[in-house]
């Protein structure tokens, strides 16, 4: 029995490699059988090398460390070089034993396999590809009538089988959904059920009256949606039998049941799972008008913007200052630097430093009415991922804008990041919320993000609140001026990396006369925003005589009275 | 690894026990008791001609067969499981379910079915356990259809039907939605197997005068009778409120309030945040 190639090792991946070039040597001298079953081994050993550290690379949640990200992108410039070698040999084929014969047929179809698995592997690059040849040999299949041809193929050391049309909507399909909005895991649970939908993926070369993908097959573009203006060769895919299938998928985790049952994909997390029939939904939901659905992005000159992750530091860094006077604190500081002593002087440098060295700026890239496009190092990248929370201040006099990651890919040049993120609210402000059956605890009174919604009813309003949040049953009140409003979380409109946006229902609402004594000491505590309630257990002290005494004129002569030192 | 439990002797060797015990027989059985029998009456051939009485009456025995209920399969099914045949309308069973009953599922199934539900519908249901709230459920979907989320209105209401079908309420949510979705389509067959399970509900002739506004040549929602005192204020008829949406709008009116106030604390924040400040 022939043991799979290891390419976790370095040698096991230039073994490989040295085949791959014999065998492209191979290609433009010997008999088209000879080519073909030589390519055709080295494909069963690459599958076969794949499979073994697939699921290490795809199983785990955790970053990949160095030699993963190495392995993945040396399988991803295999998969590139494997289907320019199939489209080489299929066009060679086609001179030689002409366009209709099956061998040719099976390069094609192979050709466009490996395009849509490097589609895969790509999650996390920023390549896009020129669909050109695709194209060309999609029309090539076509021409010879057949496009409906099943092709044999062998992936994950199963051999399946698919028509050429299939193999090509797959890969445009996968393409399509490989621009960062999906991790890795999650493209391969698409892959999966693209396979179990093969029957779905059937094109039309007019129009068929509804919603459909498209592809244009004299460019060099990836899927588009809707009907073409022209009238250039197009093959359209009806989008109504793939959200059939996606209907299917959810009837089955209904009954308990993964789609597929085997593969490597059944194994990830449901979690997973119901992403990708979200982002499926979007997609097939979408505007049928590309035109329509492009938003306008104007170039930004890349100024450094200060961004906040997470719903902590929006609120501390973001938010408060928001509802202060912009730098107040320049104003201090400079009063301040002068009467301060040396030791004063020390740690209110390495206060700032340390404050200044936890800052994170971005380099704005462009701008949009429904986002923001930052490039950054991958260092100040660090932490940042789909699904995360950012806040972010475009100029000192512009409120704090929201936003959510929907968007990671590498830049253009090495060790660069591109960060696309969706704004949620620029006029979001913090709010003190506390339990009303309290518990002790210190999160009772805490500091929520309030989002606006649109309209002025307040039924689209909402709160940012932690995840954890969302298990409890219990309802908050809240205080502005004189009014004390008793709200309950009941619904959950988006959720991402640790937060949700929470719909909220009003209980009751009374001024604060109405409040019982015993009641009105919390509301009264949690009006004020922030909240910097004094500690319980240290002494309470008195102004005396003595401390009169002192001299105040420089108020930055003494933090604190020389009685309580 | 599998393991094949074995006796511990012919865990020596491989080796048969040397002292097995006889094995036994065939159970012996006990003697036949005899039951005292009704000795069949002898049929008597009638002569031609002649009226079949016997066969009259078994024939009345049956009801007339209702055409429109038949023509789904399962419906048909299901009314005979409840008592078709005995001329009036079969009587509410309790124990009949759909067919696909999550409770029946293998404890697998029952945690990926789980784990979907949380993650599908976070702050709403941890687990199917917490679908079993229709009144809980019902609003949430309410929830959800008021976000322009009808169909995660629907499929939440899907799942609890699944896994509670008795439970009337929901069923009526979902014919609700559906009709408020103006989804003809689905209202039918919505309604269909809402029929055969709840065959005596007295909210019937609701969802036949809802179901007859949305598919008026639908057969399975009757003929439209003359139309009652208060029944439209407007082209489409009154909603029974299966959804259970709240009559009293004093929360409504407090959100507005709400909404404004921190607008225009946001607003006068922003406003002076904004104020050129003053030279240190």
């Amino acid at each position: 029995m022939k043991v799979a190639p290891h390419f976790q090792r370095p040698d096991g991946r230039t073994d490989f490699e040295r085949t791959r070039n014999a065998v492209r040597a191979l290609l433009a001298d010997a008999e088209p059988d000879e080519a073909l079953r030589a390519f055709m081994q080295m494909e069963i050993d690459f599958d076969a090398g794949v499979f073994k550290v697939k699921p290490d690379l795809l199983g785990s949640v955790l970053c990949w460390k160095p030699e993963d990200r190495e392995i993945s992108a040396w399988i991803y410039d295999q998969h590139i070089e494997l289907a320019e070698l199939a489209r080489r040999a299929a066009d060679l084929f086609e001179r030689r034993v002409g366009g209709d014969d099956a061998r040719t047929i099976r390069l094609v179809g192979l050709a466009f396999m490996h395009w849509g698995e490097a589609a895969k592997w790509v999650v996390g690059r920023r390549d896009r590809y020129d669909y050109s040849w695709m194209h060309w040999l999609m029309r090539m299949a076509m021409g010879a009538n057949r496009q409906l041809e099943q092709c044999e193929v062998r992936l994950d050391a199963r051999a399946r089988a698919a028509t050429i049309e299939g193999l090509f909507f797959r890969t445009l399909l996968l393409d399509r959904f490989a621009g960062g909005n999906l991790t890795r895991q999650q493209i391969e649970v698409l892959d999966a059920w693209l396979w179990e939908w093969m029957g779905s993926l059937k094109g039309s070369a007019t129009w068929p009256g509804e919603a459909v993908f498209r592809a244009d097959l004299d460019g060099k573009g990836g899927l588009r949606q809707g009907r073409r203006a022209d009238d250039g060769p197009t093959l359209y895919l009806a989008i109504a039998p793939l959200e059939a299938q996606r209907q299917a998928v959810i009837k089955e985790f209904h009954r308990g049941r993964i789609v597929p049952s085997l593969g490597i994909a059944a194994d990830f997390r449901v979690e997973e799972h119901v992403a990708v029939l979200e982002q499926l939904r979007l997609a097939f939901e979408a505007p049928q008008d590309d035109d329509a659905q492009r938003v306008v992005r104007r170039p930004a000159a890349g100024p450094a913007v200060e961004v906040w992750v997470g719903l902590g530091e929006i609120v501390a860094r973001g938010l408060q200052a928001d509802m202060q006077p912009a730098n107040p604190q320049v104003a201090l500081t400079r009063k301040a630097s002068d009467a301060l002593s040396d030791t004063q002087r020390i740690r209110a440098i390495q206060f700032s430093d340390e404050y200044e060295s936890s800052r994170r700026f971005l380099r704005l890239a462009d701008a949009s009415d429904t986002g923001f496009g930052f490039e950054a190092s991958e260092k100040e990248s660090t932490g940042i991922a789909v699904g995360d929370l950012l806040g972010m201040r475009l100029s000192d006099e512009e409120p704090c804008v929201l936003g959510r990651v929907v968007r990671r890919v590498p830049g253009q040049v090495e060790g660069q990041v591109v960060i696309g993120v969706r704004a949620m609210s620029e006029v979001a402000q913090a709010l003190t919320l506390s339990r009303t059956e309290r518990q002790g605890r210190p999160d009772d009174d805490d500091l929520f993000i309030y989002v606006p919604g649109d309209d002025d009813t307040g039924a689209q309003d909402a709160f940012l609140v932690p995840e954890k949040l969302l298990q409890e049953q219990g309802p908050h009140e809240t205080r502005i001026g004189e009014d004390v409003f008793t709200l309950q979380f009941n619904r959950v409109r988006r959720k991402g990396r640790g937060w949700a946006l929470a719909g909220f229902e009003i209980l009751d609402a009374k001024r604060v006369e109405a409040l019982p004594e015993a009641h009105e000491k919390p509301a009264r505590a949690a009006a004020s925003t922030p909240i910097f309630e004094p500690a319980k257990d240290v002494p309470q002290f008195e102004l005396v005589d003595k401390d009169r005494e002192l001299d105040y004129s420089n108020a930055w002569d003494r933090e604190v009275s020389p009685r309580l030192l | 690894m599998s393991m094949t439990l074995r006796s511990a002797a012919t865990q020596f060797f491989g080796m048969p026990p040397i002292l097995r015990r006889r094995e036994a027989g065939p159970a012996r059985r006990p003697a036949a008791r005899i039951e005292p029998t009704v000795r069949p009456v002898p049929q008597v051939a009638k002569p031609a001609g002649e009226v079949d009485f016997d066969k009259l009456l078994a024939a009345t025995r049956k009801a007339p067969v209702d055409l429109a209920p038949i023509e789904w399969e399962g419906d048909a099914r299901q009314a005979k499981k409840a008592g078709e045949g005995t001329g009036t309308w079969p009587v509410y069973d309790p124990t009949i379910t759909m067919d696909n009953d999550p409770r029946g599922y293998d404890a697998r199934c029952r945690r990926i079915r789980d784990r979907y539900i949380g993650a599908r519908f976070p702050g709403v249901a941890r687990s199917a356990a917490d679908l079993e709230s229709p009144e809980r459920v019902i609003k949430s979907a309410r929830l959800y259809f008021e976000d322009a989320q009808p169909d995660m209105a629907l499929e939440l209401l899907d799942l609890a039907i699944e896994q509670d079908s008795r439970a009337e309420a929901l069923w009526l949510a979902q014919l609700e939605i559906l009709f408020l979705g103006r989804n003809a389509a689905r209202f039918i067959e919505c309604a269909r197997a809402f029929r055969a399970l709840h065959p005596a509900s007295q909210a019937w002739p609701e969802v036949a005068r809802l179901g007859l506004a949305l598919a008026p040549r639908e057969a399975l929602f009757g003929t439209a009778n003359a139309p009652r005192q208060h029944d439209h204020y407007g082209p489409w008829p009154d909603l029974p409120n299966w959804i259970q949406a709240n009559w009293d709008l004093t929360a409504e009116v407090v959100a507005v309030d709400l909404h404004r106030i921190l607008k225009q604390r946001g607003q006068s924040a922003r406003a002076a945040r904004a104020k050129p400040q003053l030279a240190a």
